[in-house]
């Protein structure tokens, strides 16, 4: 069981290793992709800059708070599209029957999917979050290394919650748009605090996009440093995993006695 | 030993059938209509350690899905599969340390990196360690002459030298079969001539078995010594390359030149006149009515510059038999 | 131009089966119309009026820009366009009898047809339950009000086909991506051009912003002849110059195909 752990974060370390490389060969664009996460990101400081015009405050967080928010979607986006790059084109690989070379490979078919591609240019978030987090909370080891916690569980929660979206094309043959449009909800719910939303709103966010579970909690415990909350986004995590890898792999039976669009017969 | 074991194996898909132009497809989307394919209908053999079979038939007979079966990409309507002992589905992992999968229309490789780093990553999923790693990658590129290009990044390499990345990458770890779905499309013979003479080492030397698709009938032809021809889902034919040919060479091609005289042939039995010009004469001999030798003697030899007895090509048999529905042997 | 009416036919007919798949999209466009509207309920929570816009008024821009937006999303088309020029496809595309650039507007819109049609109506719908009429509607202003989203629909596909054309030069083209619908999310979805900080407004003028989200939704909520001369203008302006930047970049890359052997 420990050799298989080891094993998978051998094949991860190494895809993500040659991702990178690859990147890096092509300097200019490399340098280029940083850049424009960076301006993207600067738009949507912008974004606040003019909300922040109209209410000075916002009920129950300030302005320290609101940068951490905005840390943590950076910094959990970045470690998704950095390390789990591939899981926004599940549904792309699905539909195209690229799914095929993994089944054959001897390692558990969504890792290995998941793994094989990265987005360097998700540095740029990382390094935003970690730029807008010290902003946000200074030198508070404790919060920093709270911080740290959240980003990577964020991160997982992401990814898995984006690899579940995109294992829904197993049974609804053309979803492209999944991954582009998760995406941009979760950025969207994490650019306002939870005050902002009204009921209805907040409940969509603890269960059809769970970003409550995702970034409004972590927040909450930086915040608070209560760790009840810690706990739940912990168990929510674990199961959110669990559920994921169980649907990709009902998916696969699916997948396998079903004719889709490319397969050929 | 038979690591291979099809017993009434069946597929079906269920395709929605689509209608022409823009007011029926409103009415598709509404009500879709299905259809059931068969895929692959009831069929069953077994294969041996160390043969290397040819898995043939026409476009959409059902080979694809076959092998996809096999190598636990699909799972099987009814019937039962064992590759090497194992259940695909129920062993799939275990089953993938043991085999190795070439697909001629798809890539396994990633694009950007080199051959070498390629064979280290395939090293590292199927727990090779290093130092064996960089024995194999050794063994690998004397055996396909990479050393010109080990270092250039995949993407940058001629379809040949893909494909032999390609198949080297699938036999890294040594697997006990493999199977190659048209390996050589696209490929100059020369390129062709030596993945023949690889598959044909490697089941000298490591008794690896071979399972191979290919629309190639020389790829058969030289390789092959046991062929499987499924047509319309079913398995139409199953027997060695010998049998083959014995039971359906019924004919011979005979080519005569003259020397400008005429030569009349047709009342000669069990020939048939294929075509007719000046100095050249083209018949094919049914053997089964006369033996050629009595073809021969008939002949004008006084008037005949140069003659041709060729075997009908193994092409057009296979072809014969594609062409006729699921016939009983 | 009859071949580019058939193209744009067919393009409609292959996205009817995947009606299916708006049913996701669908889901998320409500899950964000519902969340901008509760951010813009927030910020009205004591205050009638914000620059010149009642609560129903900028609730009413943010969901037509929001259809527009969404309505006008093709990233499959994009992914295509830019596959085929780096595999060097392109190259049989080349030698077709029809103008590429044409072509490819007329799959574009066809692609976007059925999309944009039910967003539009998903959008009023949702719109006429959750939000107040909009004052002063002038059914006669139909017209010109169609003419200008037709026009700004148009604008916004002539810059995505041009960003997908940059793969003749850029192996990544998908920042380029974002940063468009960055531009067009922040100055012209989230906030309606008034609402920007004076310093901005005038830069944003010039953006596409102006003549493919702004005009014509502004003229939706608050129709003028004045506006609407200003916005057709513009939009007559942009696509011209558009059209003759695609032709031109077009020219340049074919020139410098390097179609990849195997």
């Amino acid at each position: 069981m420990l050799y298989r752990i080891k094993k998978n974060f051998k094949i991860l370390k190494m895809s993500f290793i040659y991702n990178i490389l690859k990147e890096m060969e092509n300097r200019g664009s490399f340098l280029s992709q940083i850049i424009f996460m960076t301006i993207n990101n600067i738009f949507f400081i912008v974004q606040w800059f003019v909300f922040f015009g109209f209410k000075k405050i916002i009920v129950g967080y300030n302005f320290n708070d609101i940068l951490m928010l905005w840390a943590l979607v950076s910094a959990s986006c970045g470690i998704a599209h950095l390390f789990f790059e591939n899981v926004f084109y599940i549904p792309e690989i699905i539909t195209t029957g690229k799914l095929d070379a993994y089944i054959t490979q001897p390692l558990n078919v969504l890792w290995n999917v998941s793994i094989s591609k990265t987005n360097p240019s998700a540095l740029g978030d990382l390094i935003n979050g970690f730029i807008l987090a010290f902003f946000a909370v200074g030198i508070n080891l404790y919060k920093i290394l709270l911080f740290l916690l959240f980003l990577i569980l964020g991160g997982i929660s992401i990814a898995s919650f984006s690899a579940l979206c995109g294992s829904l094309v197993f049974w609804f043959k053309r979803g492209e748009g999944i991954p582009h449009n998760l995406y941009f909800s979760i950025v969207m719910a994490g650019t306002y605090p939870e005050g902002v939303f009204n009921g209805f709103v907040k409940f969509l966010f603890y269960t059809v996009i769970p970003v409550g579970f995702m970034l409004y909690m972590p927040l909450k415990t930086i915040c608070s440093l209560k760790l009840t909350y810690f706990a739940t986004v912990l168990l929510f995590d674990v199961l959110l995993v669990i559920l994921t890898f169980f649907v990709f792999n009902n998916g696969l039976r699916r997948y396998s006695s079903s004719n889709l669009i490319n397969n050929r017969v | 030993m038979n690591v291979i074991e099809v017993q009434n194996l069946s597929k079906n898909f269920k395709i929605k059938k689509k209608r022409k132009g823009f007011k029926e497809s409103f009415k598709y989307v509404l009500r879709p209509d299905f259809k059931i394919i068969k895929a692959v209908d009831n069929i069953s053999f077994c294969v041996k350690k160390g043969e290397i079979i040819a898995f043939i038939g026409p476009n959409g007979a059902g080979k694809s899905t076959t092998i996809k079966l096999l190598i636990s990409i699909l799972y099987p309507d009814s019937g039962s599969i064992k590759v090497l002992g194992l259940d695909p589905i129920k062993n799939r992992k275990k089953l993938a340390y043991k085999i190795g999968t070439v697909f001629g229309q798809k890539e396994q490789l990633w694009a950007h990196l080199t051959p070498y780093d390629n064979f280290k990553f395939f090293a590292a999923i199927y727990d090779i360690s290093n130092n064996e790693a960089e024995k194999r990658i050794k063994e690998l590129t004397n055996l396909f002459e990479f050393e010109r290009f080990i270092n250039t990044p995949v993407k940058n390499l001629s379809l040949g030298q893909r494909i032999c990345c390609e198949i080297a990458a699938s036999i890294i770890h040594n697997p006990q079969i493999l199977f190659l779905d048209e390996p050589t499309i696209g490929l100059d013979p020369i390129v062709k001539e030596n993945i023949r003479k690889f598959i044909k080492n490697m089941n000298k030397e490591y008794q690896t078995t071979v399972f191979l698709t290919s629309h190639d009938v020389s790829d058969i032809e030289k390789l092959c010594k046991r062929i499987i021809i499924m047509n319309d889902s079913k398995i139409v034919i199953d027997s060695s390359m010998e049998n083959l040919k014995y039971n359906y060479l019924t004919k011979k091609i005979l080519e005569i030149k003259t020397n400008g005289s005429t030569i009349d042939i047709s009342n000669i039995k069990g020939v048939n006149i294929l075509k007719r010009e000046k100095s050249i004469i083209k018949a094919d001999i049914d053997i089964s009515k006369k033996d050629i030798s009595d073809v021969i003697k008939a002949l004008d030899y006084k008037n005949i510059v140069d003659i041709n007895i060729t075997n009908i090509p193994l092409e057009n048999i296979i072809s014969k038999i594609y062409s006729s529905k699921a016939a009983k042997l | 131009m009859k071949k580019y009416f058939y193209i744009f036919k067919t393009a409609i007919t292959e996205k009817i089966s995947y009606l299916l798949n708006l049913l996701f999209t669908f889901i998320f466009f409500c899950l964000i119309i519902f969340i901008l509207l509760s951010i813009w309920n927030y910020i009205y929570a004591d205050t009638q009026i914000i620059n010149g816009y009642l609560l129903n008024q900028v609730m009413w821009y943010v969901l037509l820009a929001e259809v527009l937006w969404f309505g006008g999303h093709n990233p499959i088309f994009i992914d295509d366009v830019s596959n085929d020029i780096k595999t060097g496809n392109i190259a049989c595309k080349i030698n077709k009898p029809y103008n590429y650039i044409f072509f490819s507007l007329a799959k574009y819109l066809g692609d976007i047809f059925l999309q944009m049609i039910v967003f539009l109506l998903i959008g009023i719908f949702i719109g006429c339950i959750f939000i107040d009429f909009i004052q002063n509607f002038n059914i006669k202003s139909i017209l010109p009000i169609v003419t200008t989203y037709t026009f700004g629909i148009i604008i916004n596909s002539l810059i995505y086909i041009i960003i997908s054309l940059s793969s003749f030069w850029f192996e990544e083209n998908k920042p380029f991506i974002w940063i468009y619908d960055k531009i067009i999310v922040i100055f012209g979805i989230v906030f309606p051009l008034e609402m920007l900080p004076d310093w901005l407004k005038p830069l944003t003028m010039y953006t596409p912003v102006f003549v493919s989200v702004y005009g014509p939704v502004k003229l939706t909520i608050d129709f003028s002849m004045n506006i609407f001369y200003k916005v057709m203008t513009a939009q007559f302006l942009w696509f011209i110059g558009l059209i003759i930047l695609a032709l031109y970049i077009y020219q340049k890359g074919a020139k410098k195909i390097n179609s990849n052997g195997g």
